[in-house]
């Protein structure tokens, strides 16, 4: 299925620009979370190839429920200032227009700049994704196995 | 006759096929510069602001019962580019 390229929120009518004044748009997915109620919530998750592992913000794990083990701690670098600690655990998620449940390795954090990053590991197995900026779209093909 | 409806059938099939969906992007302009680092809930179709709160859970609390099943809810990140690896 294929996807149109987002306008990140919060521009107030001055948008993000690139070095050549053109907008800046990003992969957005909409995904349905699960909460450990039972309730869901509609979210975004940017497709990031260049993540090794799905990154989200540590606040989802209480919705999700999901116990932040601190022998399950890993540092990583990318988000925030050098190296940051996060907490793995796993990520399950519905995509809402192909109608897939996938469940991913994701690392939690705390961090005010993550909401939540679809990184390469599973996840990237688990679809072929095509970016195609030149045509302002990404495509994304349930690998079948 | 029937090779010529079955043609067209055929054609007209095919031309569904190669009609591929493409999913929009939303538009969230409702968001603003003072929802930064805030969490937002929105209507599903992204053009009415629920809620706002400064956490996860504060936000859905404070949606209550405008709250429907396909509410959008959102981490607001500042406005900045954003790259893996570099020191903010």
């Amino acid at each position: 299925m294929k996807f149109k390229y987002t306008i990140p929120a919060s521009s107030d009518g001055m948008p993000l620009l690139d070095s050549r004044g053109k907008m800046v748009r990003r992969p957005l997915l909409q995904i349905i979370l699960k909460g450990k109620d039972g309730k869901e919530i509609n979210s975004f998750a940017m497709i990031d190839s260049g993540a090794d592992t799905t990154t989200l913000n540590i606040q989802y794990a209480e919705f999700l429920g999901v116990s932040l083990d601190k022998s399950k701690t890993k540092n990583i670098i990318g988000i925030g200032q050098g190296v940051v600690s996060v907490y793995q655990g796993l990520l399950p998620f519905k995509i809402k227009e192909m109608d897939i449940d996938v469940k991913i390795p994701a690392w939690f954090v705390d961090s005010q700049n993550v909401d939540i990053l679809l990184g390469q590991e599973v996840f990237f197995d688990k679809f072929k994704i095509k970016f195609e900026k030149d045509h302002d779209i990404f495509e994304l093909v349930e690998v079948k196995k | 006759m029937i090779c010529f409806f079955w043609l067209y059938y055929v054609s007209i099939q095919c031309m569904k096929n190669t009609k591929e969906k493409i999913v929009k992007s939303p538009d969230l302009s409702v968001i603003k510069k003072s929802h930064i680092n805030k969490w937002v809930v929105l209507t599903s179709n992204y053009k009415r602001l629920v809620a706002v709160g400064d956490t996860l859970s504060s936000a859905i609390k404070n949606a209550g019962n405008n709250k429907s099943k396909d509410s959008v809810v959102i981490k607001v990140l500042p406005n900045l580019g954003y790259a893996p690896n570099v020191i903010r």
